[in-house]
């Protein structure tokens, strides 16, 4: 309690009525602040009780539709503690200065997609890919040469690291039903499957999968849920890559 | 602290919310039920979906407004919940509260998100058919505790339950809610602190 004023803002961090910058300092006091951690978990629960008296059955048609879609959805493995957690969150904070100068720098999408951009990571191991990807000195940021993907996604590429990182605003549009994107390292040689991945409401930031090697380009096709070996047809959207 | 992808601290487990187990083959609850999840078990997905799922799209519903919008992002916090079942800590709260939580982040989030808003306008517009809902307003959820969630509200001052109303079912930030109740910024934060405060003691949630 030691910081009145952000300890006053437990209410309003439990109910939600934070704007993403203030939660972010908020949650960043919570870290360090035993008091309010403790506080905030009791208004947590006990605003979650304000959701029983609007509680609506859902059309069983919702149910039906979602069963099927956790087939395309990868479930996150549990933390592994103790060890690696300092190294983590130190990672984190610096991957969070790196992730906003990068969207700072790389999407002219706007101040919400950055910022929702931003927090949109929850994988450990993710994150310390994309920021290897990010705080590289050879980083660079490419855009797509395809009209209607130009200033929706970008491509950050490595040739140092041999990696590279996927950044898609929410505005992507979602692939046909039974459909999903995927993703490609092409070169002389022939496209090598990088992983698939689908748009997000709040935007996403993936690695791509394998090494960038020789490859010139990064496509991304429409396959079957699952994706392919083999691209099916031509791209929807590619992304020169610089030259190494 | 908890990752952003997560929904933030939460403590005390609440048994008392088993009583909102609709009638039928469940027995275990919302706990087990993710902890299964957790390892991949879809029918126990199946069967947690049957428990979150109201309170999921009552939130989505009530601070997302747009029925279509609504679901959409029901779905997308379900398959959160799918996706992040193992992350969930038992002995850091409620699978109910986690759950529920996330939705209601995730519909405030959504209703944020005024860079895309023009766009969902437009696909809202576009669409043809707007589901709508079975049920409107049915008691889903077991009368006991919504009457004791109402009685809670009741007993707050108006400037408590107006600004926690407010915050909570309008998904506005504290500083809206100044705006709109045309007090300063300072009195909302203790007014929304004071006020769950209250609830919670009124409640009985465990600290």
């Amino acid at each position: 309690m030691s910081e009145e004023p952000l300890h006053l803002l437990s209410g309003a961090y439990a109910l939600n009525a934070l704007a993403l910058e203030e939660r972010e300092a908020f949650e960043d006091h919570l870290s360090t602040c035993d008091s309010c951690r403790a506080e905030v978990a009791g208004l947590t629960t006990t605003a979650a009780r304000l959701a029983e008296p609007i509680a609506v059955a859902p059309p069983a048609r919702l149910k039906a539709d979602l069963l099927p879609r956790l087939d395309e959805v990868r479930q996150l493995p549990p933390r592994t503690p103790p060890l690696e957690e300092l190294p983590i969150s130190r990672e984190r904070r610096r991957m969070r200065v790196l992730l906003a100068a990068a969207a700072g720098i790389v999407l002219a999408a706007g101040a919400a997609t950055t910022w929702t951009m931003v927090r949109y990571h929850d994988v450990a191991q993710r994150e310390r890919a994309i920021t290897r990807v990010l705080a590289a000195p050879d980083a660079r940021a490419v855009p797509s040469t395809t009209p209607s993907w130009r200033g929706i996604a970008r491509v950050i590429v490595s040739r140092q690291r041999g990696e590279g990182v996927l950044v898609a605003g929410a505005e992507l549009a979602a692939p046909p039903a039974g459909k999903t994107y995927e993703l490609w390292y092409i070169s002389a040689t022939g496209a090598r499957p990088a992983g698939t991945f689908a748009p997000h409401a709040r935007g996403l930031t993936r690695v791509i999968t394998g090494a960038v090697g020789d490859a010139t380009l990064v496509a991304v096709t429409i396959e079957p849920t699952g994706g392919r070996d083999k691209p099916s047809g031509s791209p929807v959207a590619t992304f020169p890559l610089p030259a190494a | 602290m908890a990752p952003l992808g997560d929904v933030g601290p939460w403590q005390s487990r609440h048994t008392r919310h088993l009583s909102a187990i609709p009638a039928g083959p469940a027995v275990l609850d919302a706990d087990e039920l993710l902890l299964r999840v957790a390892r991949g078990d879809r029918d126990a997905f199946s069967q947690l979906y049957d428990l979150v799922a109201p309170r999921v799209l009552g939130v989505a519903r009530r601070v997302v407004r747009d029925p279509a919008q609504a679901e959409e992002v029901a779905q997308e916090v379900l398959l959160e919940v799918w996706r992040l079942a193992a992350r969930f800590e038992p002995e850091r709260g409620g699978a109910l509260t986690w759950v529920t939580t996330l939705a209601h982040r995730r519909a405030v989030d959504r209703v944020r998100s005024a860079q895309a808003a023009a766009d969902r306008e437009e696909r809202s517009a576009l669409r043809d058919h707007v589901p709508a809902y079975d049920v409107v307003a049915e008691e889903v959820e077991a009368r006991v505790e919504v009457e004791q969630v109402r009685r809670a509200l009741d007993g707050l001052t108006p400037l408590q339950r107006e600004a926690v109303t407010l915050a909570y079912y309008g998904g506005l930030t504290y500083r809206e809610v100044a705006v709109v109740l045309d007090v300063p910024l300072g009195t909302v934060k203790t007014r929304l602190r004071d006020g769950l405060i209250r609830m919670r003691d009124a409640l009985g949630v465990e600290q």
